[in-house]
């Protein structure tokens, strides 16, 4: 593991990777700050530009900053301006802003940043304690263990992501039979592309993920977002004092644990676990009331768990091959983009992808750490930036990004069909996410499906017969009994 | 809850296609070596039988919510405050003026498209100011087409009008 972890560096400290990393946590910071513009959009319409980096690794090194620096960058507006830059830093407005009001605005942005140092380290450190063993565990997976983990690594995304399960479920659905468009790779038959050329080869991810993603967003903004009036809030001084260092360190180290388990499940991620995080701080604290008036632990605990949640969310896609949301999967689109699989092969096929992508997770949390604290104000600037602005220049990177991968007009059309789906999809509340995850892992779920009936002589019974896949099913049917039962239990005790 | 029942309808619908589709065109195999359209017709079954269940009745539609936690049919599923008639214009607007950008893009060429993109949008979509539009139209051209032709070495259609 130590030589491994060398190599990693030894990849990571190189001036190109180290410029792209930085510029991956200054786009995903930016990106954080500025609300209504996700990091899994970003990352789609960045996915052209990974096209052009000859390296996968700095590729995946510069998407995987600019997931972190997201999350360092919600903050941000949260405390500010009561605004959170994405969704996982909602529950960071509801004490960071209150301390804001209260003339601490630089020691809630001093403590959400140093918190997500913490946090984003110990993740980092997590995730390289775990990946190595889970990677060689899952070398024993044949083809019903890698369909069973797919599909329920799927289906606890739908479960977990705490919107609808049947809309989750149809979004699922959805997202295989788009992969399943173009040619069947097992029999050559061309499927769903009604004799049109160009969907022989199936819709590309970059355009799909930018359409549902990236301009799905700016059409559902278009009738949403109102001007947003930028208040100046006295930022005070940032290194927390002593008293607020002794009330935060064990929310801090909470949160880490917190978000790191939570992170590592497919469907958990930064969102579920700052909610998780805030709801255990609230519960032990011996000043609950204080929670809402500008609870410094409401702050560290959510940004904590968080940041280490986007750092061992990459787990289950190094190790297993399994994105567990969005962002993860367009970062998965980009590795095979580059002609790298991840998976458990990734850590002996291609260590230096590996390991210089957790390296550089090291190096791009202190990079984050300078430079989140004294680039605040130019942040805050960023939300001056009029949407009607920014909406047409995205669109123009969209436009672009999805033209230059066949030089056709076809997938223009397409990148707009997907941007009125994504609207669709967002009007009637339903969570592009799964679709996303489904589409990615469409193709290798067809094809283990099909390779276990083979194996089994058409039975499916194999995917209950073999101890591994068993345990996997096991485990989600527990998982899901398991949330049934509590939220059952908490209606009747409402009652 | 209509807007509900009509989108499960849809879905119900649609998965009845891809189903019968997949089971007459595709072919489904047998168990042991399934054809191209086994699982597209498992997928479009599960699409009936979900879109059924969403179209169904409010009764059947609350006991399958008390089953299932957050299972999305609640009240704030509903559009709390929907969009103003200007609103929805804006969007209209904003999908046609990026439709001619799309038509307009490998005939016009890049440049050419881009400016009469960002003057479509501006104008139609955003109700800028004539001196406002120009500059903004002007500046965001020349910089995307010099980040892209210039400094990322994009390929940019160069227009068919022209050539």
């Amino acid at each position: 593991m130590l030589d491994g972890l060398i190599t990693g560096f030894s990849v990571a400290a190189t001036p190109i990777n180290l410029l792209f990393a930085f510029l991956g946590a200054l786009i995903g910071t930016a990106v954080g700050v500025l609300p209504g513009l996700g990091p899994a959009a970003t990352i789609a319409l960045l996915l052209p530009v990974a096209y052009s980096i000859a390296s996968p690794v700095t590729a995946i090194i510069m998407m995987a900053g600019i997931f972190y620096g997201s999350m360092y960058g919600g903050s941000t507006t949260s405390i500010l301006l009561n605004l959170p830059g994405e969704a996982a830093s909602v529950v960071t407005c509801y004490d960071g802003y209150k301390m804001a009001r209260k003339g601490r605005a630089g020691v809630a942005l001093g403590i959400a940043a140093i918190g997500s140092f913490i946090a984003g380290t110990i993740g980092v450190i997590g995730l390289t304690l775990f990946a190595p063993p889970i990677a060689e565990f899952a070398l024993k997976f044949g083809p019903p263990e890698r369909c069973a983990l797919a599909l329920v690594g799927l289906l606890m995304a739908v479960t977990l992501s705490g919107s609808s399960i049947l809309k989750g479920l149809i979004m699922l659905a959805t997202g295989l039979l788009l992969a399943a468009v173009g040619l069947d790779p097992i029999s050559g038959k061309t499927r769903f592309s009604f004799g049109i050329i160009e969907l022989q080869s199936g819709f590309d991810f970059i355009t799909l993920a930018m359409g549902i993603f990236g301009l799905g967003e700016i059409f559902y903004n278009l009738e949403t977002v109102a001007k947003t009036e930028i208040v100046t809030t006295k930022l005070g001084q940032i290194w927390p004092k002593t008293a607020d260092w002794l009330r935060t360190r064990m929310a801090i180290a909470r949160g880490s644990l917190i978000g790191f388990f939570i992170g590592v499940i497919p469907g958990g991620g930064a969102v579920i676990s700052s909610l998780v995080s805030y709801a255990v701080e609230k519960k032990i604290s011996k000043t609950p009331e204080e929670f809402g008036q500008g609870a410094i632990e409401g702050v560290a605990g959510p940004e904590s768990a968080n940041n280490a949640a986007s750092s061992s969310s990459f787990i289950p896609l190094l190790t297993l091959g399994i994105p567990g949301n969005a962002a993860i999967a367009m970062i998965f689109a980009a590795l095979l983009i580059k002609g790298v699989t991840p998976g458990p092969f990734l850590m002996t096929e291609r260590p230096d992808v590996f390991w210089g992508v957790i390296a550089s997770m090291y190096i791009g949390n202190v990079m984050l750490l300078i430079l989140n604290l004294p680039l605040i104000g130019l942040w805050v600037q960023l939300l001056r930036v009029p949407y009607g602005i920014l909406a047409p220049v995205v669109i123009l990177f969209t436009v672009i990004g999805t033209y230059t991968i066949s030089n056709q007009a076809f997938d223009v059309y397409t990148l707009i069909g997907f941007g009125l789906f994504g609207y669709l999809l967002r009007k009637l509340k339903f969570e592009p996410g799964p679709l996303l995850l489904a589409f990615v892992l469409g193709p290798m779920i067809e094809s283990t499906m099909r390779q276990s009936l083979l194996m089994s002589g058409g039975s499916f019974a194999i995917f209950v017969s073999r101890p591994i896949s068993l345990t996997l099913l096991s485990l989600f049917f527990i998982l899901v009994m398991g949330q049934i039962f509590f939220s059952w239990y908490r209606k009747k005790n409402r009652l | 809850m209509m807007g509900s029942r009509i989108v499960g309808f849809l879905i119900a619908a649609g998965g009845a296609a891809v189903a019968v589709y997949a089971y007459h065109y595709l072919k489904l195999g047998r168990m042991i070596s399934p054809d191209a359209g086994f699982l597209p017709f498992l997928l479009g079954c599960s699409l009936m039988v979900m879109g059924a269940i969403m179209a169904a009745r409010p009764s059947l539609v609350e006991a399958v919510a008390t089953a299932l936690p957050d299972d999305g049919f609640k009240a704030e599923d509903q559009e709390p405050h929907p969009p103003g008639a200007n609103l929805k214009m804006k969007l209209f607007l904003g999908v046609i003026v990026l439709v001619v950008y799309a038509w307009s893009l490998e005939r016009a060429g890049y440049f050419l498209a881009t400016v009469a993109f960002m003057g479509g949008w501006q104008l139609a979509v955003e109700k800028e100011r004539l001196f406002k539009t120009a500059l903004i139209t002007v500046l965001s051209a020349l910089i995307m087409y010099g980040l892209f032709r210039y400094l990322l070495k994009v390929h940019v259609p160069a227009g068919t009008w022209f050539s």
